[in-house]
């Protein structure tokens, strides 16, 4: 039986995985740049790469509250669950 | 978050797309909402139909995957009353723009609501004439400015809104882009009413209407609908000089009454006993 104490550490460990729940898959072609993704994450898990394209820098801080994929206007964003596969674009 | 939805089964993505709509442009993040609403209803896509009419909203219904239907300027709901009489089975989605809706074809618009034919019409209401350049249109806010009001517009602008409960929907609501959750809820429910059920749609124009008034980029006009905007319940404990510059949001009105096709039913019963 764990202790008290190694049950808060394992918690601990666990909450900061380095390993994310979810993948990204962005679709250039449709993607326009607008920056609605980017700014509305409040978790800022994505970046702006040189071309404008959001990319998705910090997949680890993503809680999948699906904020920005409702309001993404050009359908080019799709969160991938563990083990889904990538659709075609 | 919800369980994710395949939005993708819904939309001709291998023909159509990208979406022809500007950089920020609203109108995809209501095709969205409606998508989820029609998945969350559980509505097979071969008996849904959407008929849109002209502009850039009118784009809608080349994009989705139900029975489509584009039409001439202002008349949607006019070709929409006609698939309806005659598949009452399908469950008819009319998207229009505010122009579209409200001025050329304000005389369908009135005349739909009177019937209480059951369909869902879609006004989405970009303060603007986007397509033909930025015009003036029935809903552009006073003092604001259009390619045909430099100097600011002085005519007093509609509400859809109030509108449609004069003339007699019986299911009014209106959501913004921004808050695009609680509009899959308002979607559903106008989808789900026995009638004629209307829902108003802010959504932000940042390329014609934001650049004549500099309001900001796509990003700034999306937050700037948080900010304008007050739910039915906290405009009610509002001063009239509070709501002044305030767009309310939530479902207005919800008073079922007789539907046309069921009515026509009985009429058509009537007449074969004789």
């Amino acid at each position: 039986m764990l202790s008290k104490k190694t049950k808060v550490k394992y918690t601990e460990k666990k909450k900061k995985s380095k390993y994310p729940m979810v993948s990204f898959q962005i679709f250039d072609k449709w993607c326009k740049r607008c920056g609605i993704c980017v700014d509305l994450c409040i978790h800022n898990v994505f970046m702006v790469d040189e071309d404008g394209y959001p990319r998705a820098v910090k997949p680890v801080e993503c809680n999948v509250c699906g904020f920005c994929i409702t309001r993404c206007p050009d359908f080019a964003l799709r969160i991938l669950e563990r083990g889904e596969k990538n659709a075609q674009g | 978050m919800q369980k994710s939805i395949d939005v993708y089964a819904y939309l001709r993505h291998e023909k159509k797309f990208p979406l022809i709509w500007c950089a920020g442009c609203g109108n995809g993040i209501i095709l969205g909402s409606i998508i989820r609403a029609v998945d969350g209803l559980g509505l097979d896509k071969n008996l849904v139909s959407m008929v849109s009419g002209i502009g850039c909203s009118g784009r809608t219904s080349t994009y989705v995957d139900f029975n489509t239907l584009h039409t001439t300027h202002g008349r949607a709901l006019a070709f929409a009353t006609g698939v309806k009489f005659g598949r009452p089975e399908l469950t008819t989605l009319v998207v229009m723009g505010d122009g579209d809706c409200l001025s050329i074809g304000g005389n369908h618009f009135i005349h739909a609501a009177r019937r209480n034919i059951d369909m869902t019409a879609f006004i989405f209401n970009n303060n603007i004439y986007g397509m033909t350049g930025g015009q003036v249109s029935p809903t552009t806010p006073e003092g604001m400015i259009a390619s045909t009001a430099s100097y600011g517009n002085r005519e007093p602008n509609f509400d859809a809104c109030k509108l449609a409960v004069a003339a007699g929907a019986s299911f009014v609501a209106r959501g913004t882009t921004y808050e695009a959750d609680s509009l899959d809820e308002i979607i559903a429910l106008a989808i789900q009413n026995k009638g004629f059920s209307v829902v108003e749609v802010m959504t932000p124009c940042p390329t014609i209407y934001g650049r004549y008034n500099r309001l900001g980029n796509a990003v700034k006009m999306l937050r700037m609908q948080l900010e304008d905007t007050v739910t039915v319940e906290e405009a009610a404990g509002m001063s009239p000089e509070e709501l002044k510059d305030k767009v309310v949001t939530g479902v207005f009105h919800d008073a079922p009454r007789p539907e046309l096709c069921e009515e026509y039913e009985l009429v058509i019963e009537t007449a074969l006993k004789k």
